[in-house]
């Protein structure tokens, strides 16, 4: 066992194992990972905050909230939620003009986990399974939500809940998150107050400290919605918008809208639903106005509605419902 | 616990130089690190108003930024050192928090060797640390995979496999050895371990509770081990008594504490858990789908699981697909076996003290006698469990202060040591005396049957408090 110089048998054994270790590891492990089956479950596992491989209690995620329950339960030494109240104030306090004023603690660690699904919701495994193209929230919600007219997420949680038109019911911040996932993100609704659905929510409220609360009885709609752009002189045109597109848009969004490195989808299998806030002109040419082309934002309000009309006039999937 | 065959030849670092035992050592490195973690947490605290203009304490650990371990990752092993950011530059948070946590293991644990062996001594450690260090942190890496994960095996196999290939091929080399150290890594890692088991958790779910993890697991345990011994005939009371353990109370970390307790050879302890994580793995998913047919109350089934699934995770895993409430009651049920095994494994040094390890010709050893060999540790594992406790319940903001230094570091180096552990017990163990144990299968024999009393008496029990007894307890 303890020998000096190893014999070439045991180096080349040593070799085979950590071989056989790195094909495991590194190939078929993540081949495994993407299984429908296997996928499912480790979203599922993430979602509910539980490591199976776990040694003690307290490497549980899903341990906190149920101790924080049980505490409140049986009287006054919930401090868990005690924290949580200290969490927020701070909130309150510091605002979010400053990047890093993230809350302490569990709540600020839920904020950053928010951002990273607004930033990644196409790739991150607690929104994944329940994404249907190649969009991220941030593709309309500009800078994560942080840009001040497209889209933004500034003061939206200030809002709710609020009166929907579309479901002609009031709503909550949580509801109008996950309709976004059947439209703009062509997928499927994750369960209300799940951790993705949390996480997004506490982002938006976080983004909107200081907001004063102002419910929205007409519609959903937060204090810094998009404004909707009158309608230009001409009529918006097909014809015109496929020119505009080709020479502002197509360098980033690709020929047949089919996306790049530098920017989504515009259409296609792998775009926003005919359900989608933005499949309407109007809207669409709205968001232009303000959104695009990123870094100029100089488009006429004759420009934006061609170009909307362009946009809005090709293929895309077909919104199906609940 | 025993120098396995085969090994006893090497130079023993534990000859100690200046007459300190390694159980002092690790109750010393232990005892600084829950020292350092406590004032930190505590000077770092502020006081901040909370809504009600009330002044609540924010407990932040000044260790949680620099001491970590490599993350999960799915598709590239690099993702277990890095944190995305929002499209930006890429942070290598975790890798500083490994370097992070190897500098203070370092630092501290050579400063010990060194006190103890002289500074040759301390550098021929440090030499074989950083190689000891590295393969912990392959070891975690290839076990933070997320398919792994999801499937219970834990970092302990992966650990175990690493330093097992190394040995058993090449051979671990002569200057690795002085790291080689495995129950000094394990004794210190027990009694950060002892910090976490918080008694006054106990009373989480009230009598139920208590009915269904301390009255089941004990008798379970108990009666395994009598089984093991009167029935099977099983050799090596510390192997039986290891599985027994595993079995009822909570996995590979009640096996660990149990192993320490009774000085249980190291190819014993990996035989246990090994069959432990293999047959959890097979409940945690063949529980639910049992319950959901026979259509079993949440209550009582998340207390069955809880009761009877090995590892804490996988209890979790099994109660999240059944729901809220299965999982809450499960996941309670197991933390306060978890906190059982303070009480085990005092039971079994006890036991172990003064039935097992004399003469049959002695008699029964008199208290001074068993507090000559009652193992130290276990003892500084008490004791860190019985000051936590008592900080978590009687200290105004205590809560938040133990949970400060639990969350943010000796959570994270016990599992550091235990990891460094089972990598250790790998690089002194050849396949063969693996092998050995097995023969005849009477461990497995041990475990399975254990297993089917310990299914019948808890799923009798569970019924019994959750169903009939207690039923309304939680809404």
């Amino acid at each position: 066992m303890s020998m000096h110089y190893p014999s070439v048998t045991r180096l080349l054994l040593l070799a085979a194992s950590s071989g056989i270790i790195a094909l495991v590891w590194v190939g078929i492990l993540p081949w495994v990972a993407e299984r429908p089956v296997v996928a499912e479950r480790l979203a599922f596992l993430e979602q509910r905050g539980v490591d199976p491989s776990a040694m003690f209690y307290t490497e549980l995620e899903a341990m906190d909230p149920i101790l924080a329950r049980i505490e409140k339960r049986s009287g006054p030494r919930a401090h868990s939620s005690r924290n949580e109240l200290v969490a927020v104030h701070l909130v309150a306090t510091e605002g979010v003009s400053d990047k890093k004023s993230y809350p302490p603690g569990e709540l600020g660690e839920m904020v950053r986990i928010g951002e990273q699904l607004v930033n990644n919701t196409q790739s991150h495994p607690l929104t994944k399974p329940f994404v249907g193209n190649s969009l991220s929230c941030t593709s309309c919600h500009l800078d994560a939500g942080r840009h001040p007219q497209a889209a933004s997420f500034i003061g939206v949680a200030a809002a709710y809940p609020a009166f929907s038109p579309r479901e002609a019911k009031v709503i909550t911040l949580e509801d109008r998150i996950l309709n976004c996932f059947i439209r703009s993100q062509n997928g499927t609704r994750p369960p209300n107050g799940s951790k993705a659905s949390v996480a997004i929510a506490t982002y938006i409220t976080w983004l909107s400290t200081g907001s004063a609360i102002q419910m929205n009885d007409a519609k959903p709609l937060g204090p810094n919605h998009l404004k909707p752009l009158a309608p230009p002189d001409q009529t918006a045109s097909v014809v015109r918008g496929k020119a505009l597109y080709a020479e502002r848009c197509a360098y980033c969004h690709g020929d047949a809208g089919e996306g790049s490195e530098e920017g989504p989808p515009v259409w296609g299998e792998d775009s926003f639903n005919d359900g989608a806030g933005l499949s309407k002109v109007p809207k669409m040419a709205s968001w232009l106005k303000v959104a695009m082309p990123l870094d100029e934002v100089d488009l006429s309000d004759q420009e934006a509605f061609d170009i909307a009309a362009y946009i809005n006039a090709q293929q895309r999937p077909s919104f199906v419902g609940e | 616990m025993q120098d396995p065959v085969g090994t006893a030849a090497q130079p023993t670092p534990s000859t100690h130089a200046k007459g300190i035992s390694e159980d002092w050592l690790a109750m010393a490195c232990a005892a600084i690190i829950l020292a350092i973690s406590l004032a930190g947490v505590w000077m770092a605290s502020t006081y901040e108003p909370d809504a009600a203009g009330n002044s609540r304490v924010v407990a932040t650990n000044p260790l949680a930024d620099w001491i970590g371990k490599p993350g999960q990752w799915t598709e590239s092993p690099l993702d277990a050192f890095t944190t995305s950011t929002d499209g930006g530059p890429i942070r290598w948070t975790a890798l500083t928090q490994t370097l992070g946590a190897f500098t203070l293991l370092a630092i501290l644990l050579t400063v010990a060797i060194c006190y103890r062996g002289g500074p040759a001594s301390g550098r021929r450690f440090l030499l074989g640390f950083t190689a000891v260090f590295l393969l912990a942190t392959l070891a975690y890496t290839l076990a933070a995979h997320s398919v792994v994960k999801a499937y219970n095996l834990e970092y302990a196999l992966w650990a175990l496999m690493v330093g097992l290939i190394i040995s058993n091929t090449v051979g671990t080399p002569s200057w690795i050895r002085p790291a080689v150290l495995t129950e000094f890594y394990i004794k210190t890692g027990l009694v950060l371990l002892g910090a976490e088991v918080l008694m006054s958790r106990l009373m989480a779910l009230g009598l139920p509770g208590v009915c269904v993890a301390w009255v089941v697991t004990p008798i379970v345990l108990v009666s395994t081990y009598i089984f093991g011994q009167k029935v099977l005939k099983m050799e090596s009371r510390s192997l039986n008594m290891v599985i027994s353990a595993d079995m009822s109370v909570c996995g590979v970390s009640a096996a660990i504490a149990a192993a320490a307790a009774c000085k249980a050879k190291k190819e014993e302890l990996s035989l246990a858990i090994g069959m432990s994580l293999s047959f959890t793995v097979i409940m945690m998913v063949v529980l639910p789908v049992v319950i959901k047919a026979i259509g079993l109350d949440d209550n009582v089934a998340g207390a069955w699981m809880g009761g009877t699934i090995d590892s804490t995770g996988a209890v979790a895993a099994a109660g999240a697909v059944l729901g809220d409430r299965a999982l809450e009651v499960a996941a309670t049920v197991k933390m306060i076996q978890n906190i059982l095994i303070g009480v085990s494994a005092f039971g079994i040094a006890t036991y172990w003290v003064t039935s097992v390890e004399k003469a049959p010709t002695e008699k029964r050893p008199g208290i001074s006698e068993i507090w000559k060999r009652f193992p130290r540790f276990v003892i500084g594992f008490l004791l860190a469990s019985i000051i936590f406790s008592m900080l978590h319940s009687l200290v105004d903001s205590g809560p938040e202060l133990v949970e400060g230094v639990i969350k943010g570091s000796t959570k994270t180096l016990r599992g550091w040591f235990f990891c460094l552990a089972f990598v250790s017990i790998g690089l002194e163990t050849r396949f063969s005396e693996l092998a050995k144990h097995l023969r005849g299968g009477k461990p497995l024999v041990l475990y399975l049957c254990g297993q089917a009393l310990n299914l019948t008496l808890t799923l009798i029990m569970a019924y019994l408090v959750f169903g009939i007894l207690f039923k309304d307890i939680i809404q």
